[in-house]
C-alpha cells in the first residue's frame, strides 16, 4: 500500500489530471443521481387513485347562436333563460345516465377536475369543532388553505379511492351522497396527525361560506405523477358550473377499456348531442397523463445518459491512460514477475494505482457535493427535507462505488496485457 | 508542411492503435451529445416553417393581475391584447390568435375523430408563413365579416374527404358548417406558437374591460418586427400601452403584474406559466454548465493521453528545437496534429447525433401539447449553423485537451531531449 501511494507521488504529474477528472465527474455523478433519484422516487409514490381504464368526457354546452342550440321549452311563468338553466340541469343528470348505460362503463362521476391535472381550484376552510366543542385554535391558526374538487356520482369508485381508515370506494361515495366532505390527511395536521380524529368534525368552507361535515379522511393524493402527495384537498359534493361545461369521468371495464373511445365515436351518436349539451372531448386520463408527463420523463432519460457518458468517459480515460503506462512500464512489471509477482499481484496493482486516484479524489469530490448542497443545487427542492443528509451520503457512496467499479473495468483490459507479459524477453532486451 | 502533419497523424494512428481509437471514441461522444442537445435548443428557436421568422417575433400570451380577492393568472382576453399590441407604431404587423384546442369532429355519418383546431385572424397567415396546396389565406373581408370558414391541413382533408381536392366543401366543427377556402401541408407539431389541424377564422368582438374577468381568455399575440433591431422600440411602446392597461385596472381595483411581456422565441420557449417570467436566462445558464462538463471531462482525459504520446515523441521535438523551430511553431503543429484527430471524432458525433435525432425524435423533442413529434425536418438538423456549432465544439475540445501537453513539450531543453536519446 506504502509503495503504491509512493508510485503515485512519483508519478503525480500524469496522475493529476485523472483526478482532477474523478473530482468533476464523481460531483457531476453525484448531481446527476440526485436529480433521477429524487424524481424517480416521487413518480413511483403512490398517487392515491388509480386512473388505469378511466376516461374523461369533457361537455360543452351549445351556445342560442348556435344552429344545433334547441330553444328551451318553457313552462307557465319561466323566462327562456330559466327554462334553460332547468333543461341544462335535468340534461346533466340525462346525460351522466346515458353514458353509464354504454357498454363496459363500470362508474361515472362528475368532477370539476381530475387527476392528472393542475387545475384545482383553491379555497380555505376554517374548523368550527373540535371533539365536539369551540375551537381554542388561534384564528391564524384556524385558516387552512386547501384545494377543492367538485364531484358528484360515483367519483371514489372511479379512481378507486381507498378511505384511511380502511372506508372502501362505495363506503366514500355514499358519504359524498350523504353531503358530506372528504378531506384528505394532511389537513390540520398538527391538531390530527395522520387524519387521526378529523372525520366528524365541521369547518366551514370560506368561499361558499356553508358549513359542512367532514364524512371521511383519506390518504393525500397526487395532482400530477411528478409532483408529490402535498396538497391538502376537500371532496366535496357539489354540481356543474354551467359556464365552463363540465367534464365527467367514467370507469371502464379493463377489457373494454382499449375500444372505448371508438366505441363511443361510432356507435353512440346520442351522446353527440343531448339537449343543449354536446361531447366536445373524450380522453383516457392514462394518455393525458402520459402527455403531461413527458417533459419530465425526457429529462429523466437525458440525466441517464448523462450518467452513462459520465462512466464511459472514465472508462476511456482509464483504458487509454493505463494502456500507454502499462507498455512504457513493461521493463519494471518484467522485473516484478522475475522478483515473484504473480499475474494477479500485477492485476492488483494496477487496479490499485487506479482506485488510489479515486481515494484523493474524494476529498474534493466529496467537497464539492457538499458545495453544491449548500447552493441548493440539489436533484429536487421537493427531497430538502430532514433526512436529506443521510440521502446525500447514500448518494455519494453510490457514486464513489460505480466510479469505482468503472475504474476497475478500464484499468482491466491493459492490466491483463500486463499480465501476459514475458519477463524473459522483455528483460533480454533490456 | 499539411502532409507531414497527415503523415505523422497517420503514424500515430498505427503505433498506438488504443490510444487512437479511444480518443476518437472519447470525441465522438462528447461532440455527439453536445450537438444532440444544441440540436433539440436550436429546434426550439431557430426559425423554421411556417415560423419561419422566429428571430423577428415578439409573443404576447398570459394575464396576471392582482384585486382585493387575491392574484389570477391565466391567458389573455381579446380585448387586453388589443389594448396592448395592436396597431403598433414600430411593428407593421401583429396577429391575434387562441390557442388551439382538441375537439371531435364527424369524419363520416356516424363517426368522429379528434382534431386540434386554432381560429385565427387574416394577418395570422402573413405573420407565419405556411404552404397552401389549394386556396389561400383567410380575407380581411371575411375575418371582418366573421364568416364560417376553415383551412384544413392536408392529412385532415384525406381523413375526413377522402382527397384534398375539398375547396368549397363544408365541415363540421362544433356542429356548426364551415367552409374549406384551403388547404396547407401538414404542420410539424415542433412550430409550438401555431400548430393546429384545421384553422377557422377567430371572432373578433371586443368590449370595454370594466371588471377582471375582462381580462382574461384564451389570446395569443405575435409581433412581426421589421428587425430583431426594432425589439427595444417595440417593447417601449407596449410599455406605455401597459401603463394605460394599468389606468383602466384602476378603474376596478386591479392592478397588473407584469413578467416582460412581450417574449422573444428564446424566452417564450422558457416560459415558466401564466404567473412567472421566461426561465430563459436560468436555462441558458444549465445549459452553459451541462456544455462545459461534456467538454471538459473528455478534455482532461485527451489530454492525460495527450500528453503521455508527446512523452514518447520528446526527443524528436528536441530535435527540431535543435534545428531551429520555435516554440510557438511546435505548439501549432502540436495542435494542428490533434485537431485532425478530434475533427474526425467530432464528425462521426455529429453524423452520429443527426442519425440518433432522426430515430428518437419522439422522445428528444416536445411538440404543441406534447403529443409526438414523428419526424424532424431534415434542415432543422443539417445546416450550416450546426456543422458551425460541431466545428466550433471541436475547436474548443482540441484547444482544452491538447493546449497545454503541447506549451509543456515546446518547452523541451533541446539538450537534454537529445541527451535522453
Amino acid at each position: 500500500m506504502k509503495r503504491l501511494f509512493t508510485q503515485f507521488i512519483f508519478e503525480w504529474r500524469s496522475n493529476l489530471w485523472l483526478v482532477i477528472e474523478l473530482v468533476i465527474v464523481s460531483a457531476a455523478l453525484w448531481f446527476s443521481v440526485d436529480y433521477m433519484s429524487t424524481w424517480l422516487s416521487i413518480r413511483f409514490e403512490n398517487p392515491g387513485w388509480d386512473t388505469t381504464s378511466t376516461f374523461n368526457v369533457s361537455v360543452a354546452t351549445i351556445d342560442s347562436e348556435h344552429p344545433s342550440y334547441k330553444v328551451p321549452v318553457t313552462k307557465p311563468g319561466e323566462t327562456e333563460a330559466e327554462a334553460l338553466a332547468r333543461e341544462l340541469s335535468e340534461g346533466f343528470e340525462s346525460f351522466s345516465e346515458r353514458l353509464g348505460s354504454v357498454d363496459g362503463v363500470e362508474f361515472v362521476a362528475y368532477a370539476s377536475t381530475h387527476p392528472h391535472s393542475y387545475n384545482f381550484s383553491g379555497n380555505g376552510v376554517e374548523i368550527i369543532t373540535v371533539e365536539g366543542n369551540d375551537t381554542t385554535l388561534h384564528p391564524s391558526e384556524n385558516y387552512f388553505g386547501n384545494n377543492v374538487i367538485r364531484v358528484s356520482g360515483d367519483f371514489a369508485q372511479v379512481f378507486r379511492i381507498k378511505g384511511s381508515f380502511g372506508e372502501t370506494p362505495a363506503q366514500l361515495d355514499s358519504i359524498l351522497n350523504e353531503r358530506q366532505v372528504i378531506v384528505t390527511q394532511n389537513m390540520y395536521p398538527q391538531l390530527f396527525p395522520g387524519g387521526k380524529g378529523l372525520a366528524h368534525h365541521t369547518i366551514n368552507r370560506l368561499q361558499y361560506d356553508d358549513n359542512v361535515v367532514i364524512g371521511a379522511v383519506i390518504p393525500t393524493f397526487k395532482r400530477v405523477n411528478y409532483e408529490k402527495a402535498m396538497f391538502a384537498t376537500v371532496l366535496a359534493p357539489g354540481h356543474y358550473d354551467l359556464r365552463y361545461g363540465f367534464s365527467l369521468v367514467v370507469r371502464v371495464a379493463p377489457e373494454k377499456a382499449d375500444g372505448f373511445i371508438e366505441d363511443i365515436r361510432k356507435n353512440h351518436p346520442e351522446l353527440r348531442q343531448l339537449g343543449n349539451y354536446r361531447t366536445s372531448n373524450i380522453e383516457s386520463l392514462d394518455d393525458i397523463a402520459a402527455s403531461l408527463d413527458k417533459e419530465q420523463d425526457v429529462q429523466l432519460y437525458s440525466w441517464g445518459i448523462c450518467i452513462l457518458f459520465l462512466l464511459v468517459t472514465v472508462f476511456l480515460g482509464l483504458l487509454g491512460s493505463f494502456w500507454f503506462r502499462t507498455s512504457q512500464r513493461v521493463g519494471e512489471i518484467a522485473i516484478r514477475k522475475v522478483n515473484g509477482a504473480t499475474s494477479l499481484d500485477i492485476l492488483k496493482r494496477l487496479c490499485g494505482e487506479g482506485l488510489i486516484m479515486l481515494l484523493f479524489s474524494m476529498p474534493f469530490s466529496a467537497a464539492l457535493v457538499w458545495l453544491f448542497v449548500e447552493m441548493g443545487l440539489v436533484g429536487s427542492v421537493y427531497y430538502y427535507n430532514d433526512t436529506y443528509v443521510v440521502r446525500i451520503i447514500l448518494e455519494y457512496v453510490a457514486v464513489i462505488v460505480m466510479t469505482a467499479l468503472t475504474i476497475i473495468a478500464g484499468i482491466w483490459f491493459p492490466a491483463r496485457k500486463a499480465m501476459n507479459v514475458e519477463p524473459a524477453n522483455i528483460l533480454r532486451g533490456e | 508542411m499539411n502532409s507531414t502533419i497527415f503523415r505523422q497523424v497517420w503514424y500515430e494512428f498505427r503505433h498506438q492503435p488504443v490510444s487512437s481509437i479511444v480518443t476518437v471514441i472519447g470525441t465522438a461522444l462528447s461532440i455527439f451529445l453536445i450537438m444532440v442537445l444544441i440540436t433539440t435548443t436550436s429546434v426550439e428557436i431557430r426559425p423554421f416553417g411556417p415560423e419561419n421568422h422566429r428571430d423577428r417575433y415578439l409573443h404576447g400570451k398570459f394575464m396576471h393581475s392582482r384585486g382585493e380577492d387575491g392574484e389570477k393568472s391565466s391567458g389573455m382576453s381579446l380585448s387586453a391584447a388589443k389594448l396592448l399590441y395592436d396597431s403598433l407604431a414600430t411593428a407593421p404587423l401583429v396577429t391575434f390568435y387562441r390557442e388551439a384546442q382538441d375537439l371531435e369532429i364527424p369524419v363520416s355519418e356516424t363517426a368522429f375523430d379528434r382534431f386540434t383546431i386554432r381560429s385565427v385572424d387574416d394577418n395570422f397567415f402573413k405573420v407565419f408563413n405556411f404552404d397552401f396546396i389549394f386556396g389561400k389565406p383567410f380575407s380581411p373581408d371575411a375575418v371582418k365579416s366573421g364568416l364560417k370558414e376553415a383551412i384544413l391541413t392536408e392529412s385532415v382533408a384525406r381523413k375526413v374527404f377522402g382527397t384534398t381536392e375539398v375547396m368549397g366543401k363544408e365541415i363540421k366543427i362544433n356542429d356548426a358548417a364551415y367552409r374549406v377556402v384551403g388547404i396547407i401541408e401538414d404542420v410539424s407539431p415542433l412550430a409550438t406558437s401555431v400548430y393546429a389541424q384545421i384553422y377557422k377564422i377567430s371572432e373578433l368582438k371586443t368590449g370595454p374591460i370594466t371588471e377582471s374577468e375582462h381580462l382574461y381568455g384564451d389570446v395569443c399575440t405575435t409581433i412581426l418586427a421589421e428587425s430583431p433591431d426594432d425589439f427595444d422600440d417595440i417593447r417601449r411602446e407596449v410599455e406605455e400601452r401597459k401603463q394605460h392597461l394599468i389606468r383602466v385596472m384602476k378603474e376596478f381595483d386591479y392592478e397588473l403584474i407584469d413578467h416582460g411581456q412581450p417574449f422573444d422565441q428564446a424566452e417564450k420557449v422558457y416560459l415558466g406559466g401564466s404567473n412567472e417570467g421566461s426561465n430563459y436566462k436560468e436555462n441558458l445558464m444549465s445549459q452553459i454548465i451541462i456544455i462545459s462538463i461534456l467538454l471538459l471531462v473528455p478534455a482532461i482525459n485527451l489530454s492525460s493521453m495527450t500528453q503521455g504520446r508527446l512523452r514518447r515523441r520528446i526527443s524528436e521535438i528536441g530535435v527540431r528545437r535543435a534545428f531551429g523551430a520555435t516554440r510557438w511553431s511546435i505548439i501549432c503543429e502540436i495542435i494542428l496534429e490533434n485537431f485532425i484527430v478530434t475533427l474526425a471524432g467530432g464528425l462521426i458525433g455529429l453524423i452520429l447525433s443527426i442519425i440518433f435525432s432522426l430515430l428518437f425524435s419522439s422522445m428528444l423533442f416536445t411538440g404543441w401539447g406534447n403529443i409526438e413529434v414523428e419526424h424532424v425536418a431534415l434542415t432543422s438538423l443539417i445546416n450550416f449553423r450546426i456543422f458551425g456549432w460541431a466545428l466550433l465544439m471541436c475547436f474548443v475540445l482540441n484547444i482544452l485537451s491538447s493546449g497545454v501537453p503541447a506549451w509543456r513539450a515546446s518547452r523541451t531543453n533541446p539538450v537534454d531531449a537529445i541527451k535522453s536519446v
